[in-house]
């Protein structure tokens, strides 16, 4: 324990001051009678205090001494090391770009390096991701386990953020490593020192961008987007390699200036079975960009029922949605087009407004909601669209379309039901072009609501993005529990993510990200930089406690010796 | 407390001197009544029982005269007790003052009488006598020198007041209220070893001990313990005067200030109840 204030010390000598007091004091005994009348017309209290007597120690003296004492040290500012020795972190960037860094030696074979090279114990270890990943009081060999977990696969810097973390995690004044391959040095924080470790390399790069394999319901077949961009200092000669199942399907050679990224799509036969999308050429300093895997995209089929008792609605409405890939089912559909009462408890009811007599006939211009799932791309120019008579139906405002302030179709129940008012011999929509997009965006919806995850591609962390009930558990091939937390995991692979229901889908985790995959403005020079020390100073929070714990105490003991001071009323309890 | 009431089984009440009331039992009265023990002759009245007549003495005398007899009561004992916190000032001094308290209790149920302990302002009869002495209730409210008055007096009864009269007031005043519609009164004065002969010495802080705030400081050597002595003495004097003009009995008691029980109370005690004529051993 040292103090931050020595001088504070000197209120030790107060103690004197009370022993002084309890003297004078202490020269009368304390004695109980029951009958002071009887001693009065004795010597008096002056001439009586005036015999010499040892001192008595007594609760209170005690009492007083030690609030004394208390006081006297939370006025030097004590403060203890809590933790043995100085505390020693180590910041892995975990940035996609430290994987293809330092010649020669990979990211974690330098970070195990400084460990050994250190040897000082405990180790913190943070991976400073996206979400950085702290792990204290390690040993040099826990830590060494502990980089198994290293996944240097994260977009963005965020050294600096998790320095400053480290800082508040810890007491005293810690030792701060930063292993990364970015030019710029994080801040150094107070009352810490950061030592830098750079990793340099190559910095001509090959990568892959935009990764994305996608089903078209309607022409029954599936598509893949990928680009390439060319990170190097020439111009490139590159080579794409699509690979399936059954043997290589796409194979050609891509020119690419310096800089340039260009954009492929690649119509594909459905039931392709996974994908294997490889780059190959020159002055490729990045692997982890450079191949992606891609799986079929997750089939979702839309079930659908018609009850409609007019025969046109119910053949246009069966039509277009099997028309737009939905299935037709008897029971137990996600899609109900009903005239009636039913439809709770699906995933979606269009309910259709009962034909009576005729009511107005509106030819436009219609007001669509154009940011509704439902109305993308909808054009209703040139329908005209006859309706039951309008009666009281007010303006909803859940309307996605309407002519003028009269609802055609809106949203009731939260978004779970539609609600149509068209009479089909009155409009010419079922005819009209805008009816299988209408119907087309209907079965979308549908399928998006649908359990289990919409995509099967995904990137690092990426939200899986599934609908239904959490949480969703991802694990890998081998049934390790990945975690719950809803997001891809970080390293590349193939997993499998489990749903509330028990159902199961497999999802491929591609690296690529094209900030990161640029290597030119990274550090072209590996070395270690001690950024020096921010403010020297012992831990703040250690001061603050042993201060306070003795003013606390001091005054404590104070009230303690007033109380019974005052219960024994006589000063010499 | 226990021990008191043994140590009475060996006394009984000599009331027939004190003029104690009390309903019908088995101690001899004062009065006449209807036991077989000759009292005393009068002359006849008209309506007096014809069966009470001596006629022996009207065939020797030509007069009418009735036998009296003693009447058979059960006396009432009130016993006063000072509830101050100076009687607390030594174990020895509460334990003595109860076991008064107890000897007493003890004396009267042995006549199957009635003893009444009156404690501050609360009166208690029966079985709550005993178990608000085994309570030893001291220091508690009320003015010190005015206990006893407002709990009411029990008329002809045989009353004893026990404290230390270690306070301030005209005690003649105090035991013609104590003594008023008594049959008789006992004074019981109980001290303790350490206040008749203090052996405190040095400079001492002197502290009330029923008003903790009230101090003096003094210093206490053989010539301040010598005056305290006289003081206690004149005090003490002052009070059994004051006692004996009311014809009261006074009998004071010295206690270690370490004692429980024993004999050492007792032996104060009774032989001073047998001059007072207050008890006596059975036959």
């Amino acid at each position: 324990m040292t103090f931050l204030f020595p001088l504070g010390l000197i209120g030790l000598g107060a103690l004197g001051g009370v022993l002084l007091l309890y003297l004078y004091q202490q020269r009368f005994r304390p004695a109980a009678t029951s009958a002071l009348f009887l001693w009065d017309g004795g010597r008096s209290s002056r001439e009586g205090g005036r015999s010499r007597q040892p001192l008595r120690w007594s609760r209170c003296l005690c009492l007083d001494l030690l609030a004394v004492a208390c006081l006297a040290l939370a006025a030097a500012e004590p403060v203890v090391e809590l933790e043995r020795g100085r505390p020693w972190f180590l910041v892995l960037d975990a940035s996609l770009s430290m994987q293809g860094r330092d010649e020669g030696a990979t990211a974690l074979a330098k970070a195990r390096a400084v460990l050994v090279r250190d040897g000082r114990e405990p180790i913190g270890l943070v991976f400073a991701g996206q979400a950085p990943q702290v792990l204290t009081g390690l040993t040099v060999g826990q830590a060494e386990e502990a980089l198994r977990e290293y996944a240097p696969y994260h977009t963005g810097d965020s050294v600096a953020e998790s320095v400053a973390l480290v800082r508040e995690l810890a007491s005293g004044t810690p030792e701060i490593h930063v292993l990364t391959d970015q030019t710029g040095a994080p801040p150094v924080p107070p009352r810490a020192s950061v030592v830098l470790h750079r990793l340099a390399g190559r910095a001509s790069n090959l990568c892959l961008a935009g990764l994305r394999r996608s089903r078209d319901e309607l022409a029954s077949r599936e598509v893949l987007r990928f680009g390439v961009a060319n990170f190097t200092d020439e111009t490139q000669a590159v080579e794409v390699v699509v690979t399936a199942a059954s043997g290589v399907v796409h194979r050609e050679t891509l020119a690419l200036e310096s800089g340039a990224t260009r954009g492929r799509e690649l119509p594909l036969p459905a039931r392709s079975g996974p994908l294997t999308v490889r780059l190959d050429g020159a002055g490729d300093a990045l692997s982890a960009d450079s191949a992606g895997r891609l799986l079929p995209p997750p089939v979702r089929p839309v079930r659908f029922r018609v009850d409609v008792a007019e025969r046109s609605l119910q053949v246009a409405w069966a039509q277009v949605l099997r028309a737009a890939g939905a299935r037709v089912v008897r029971s137990t559909p996600d899609l109900l087009v009903t005239d009636g009462a039913e439809g709770e408890g699906r995933v979606c009811t269009v309910r259709l407004a009962a034909l009576g007599e005729a009511g107005p006939v509106y030819v436009g211009p219609y007001v669509v909601d154009g940011v509704h799932p439902l109305a993308e791309q909808l054009d209703l120019r040139g329908v005209y669209w006859g309706t039951p008579p309008v009666g009281q139906i007010a303006p909803q405002p859940t309307s996605v379309v309407a002519a003028g302030d009269v609802p055609l179709i809106w949203e009731a129940r939260g978004g779970a039901e539609f609600r149509m008012r068209l009479v089909p011999a009155r409009s010419n929509l079922f005819r009209h072009q805008a009816w299988p997009v209408l119907g087309g965006n209907l079965v979308r919806l549908v399928r998006r609501r649908l359990p289990g995850l919409e995509r099967s591609n995904l990137q690092p962390g990426e939200a899986l993005g599934g609908h239904g009930q959490g949480p969703w558990r991802v694990e890998d091939l081998a049934g390790r529990d990945m975690g719950r937390g809803g997001r891809a995991p970080w390293r590349p692979g193939r997993y499998r993510v489990r749903g509330p229901g028990g159902e199961s889908t497999e999802i491929q985790v591609n690296a690529w990200s094209l900030a990161e995959s640029d290597l030119r403005g990274l550090s072209a020079e590996a070395g270690t930089v001690a950024l020096g020390s921010g403010e020297a100073g012992a831990s703040i929070h250690a001061w603050t406690y042993l201060g306070w714990l003795g003013v606390v105490l001091g005054c404590g003991l104070l009230v303690l010796n007033w109380m019974l001071l005052r219960r024994s009323a006589v000063g010499q309890p | 407390m226990a021990s008191g009431v043994q140590a009475a089984l060996q006394y009984r009440l000599a009331p027939p001197s004190l003029r104690v009331r009390g309903p019908s039992g088995v101690q001899v009265g004062a009065g006449s009544g209807t036991s077989i023990d000759f009292h005393d002759f009068r002359e006849y009245l008209p309506g007096d029982d014809l069966r009470r007549v001596d006629w022996g003495a009207y065939a020797r005398t030509d007069h009418l005269v009735l036998r009296l007899y003693r009447s058979e009561i059960a006396p009432v004992l009130e016993i006063v007790l000072d509830p101050s916190g100076s009687m607390r000032l030594v174990e020895g001094k509460a334990a003595a003052a109860v076991f008064a308290a107890a000897f007493f209790a003890g004396l009267a149920r042995q006549g199957e009488g009635r003893p009444v302990l009156v404690w501050g302002r609360e009166r208690h009869t029966g079985a709550a006598v005993e178990a608000e002495l085994a309570r030893r209730r001291f220091g508690g409210p009320g003015a010190v020198e005015r206990w006893g008055e407002t709990a009411g007096a029990t008329p002809r009864a045989l009353r004893v007041v026990i404290s230390d009269f270690l306070f301030q007031t005209d005690f003649a005043v105090r035991m013609r209220a104590w003594a008023r519609g008594a049959a008789a009164l006992v004074c019981v004065q109980v001290l303790a070893a350490e206040e008749v002969e203090p052996t405190v010495r040095g400079a001492v802080r002197f502290f009330d001990i029923e008003a903790r705030q009230r101090l003096l400081e003094v210093r206490v050597d053989e010539e301040a313990v010598s005056a305290y002595r006289e003081r206690l003495k004149r005090h003490c004097e002052a009070v059994r005067e004051s006692a004996l003009g009311v014809r009261a009995g006074w009998i004071p008691l010295v206690v270690p200030d370490d004692w429980v029980g024993g004999a050492g109370v007792e032996a104060q005690l009774a032989p001073a109840l047998l001059d007072l004529h207050v008890v006596e051993r059975p036959a």
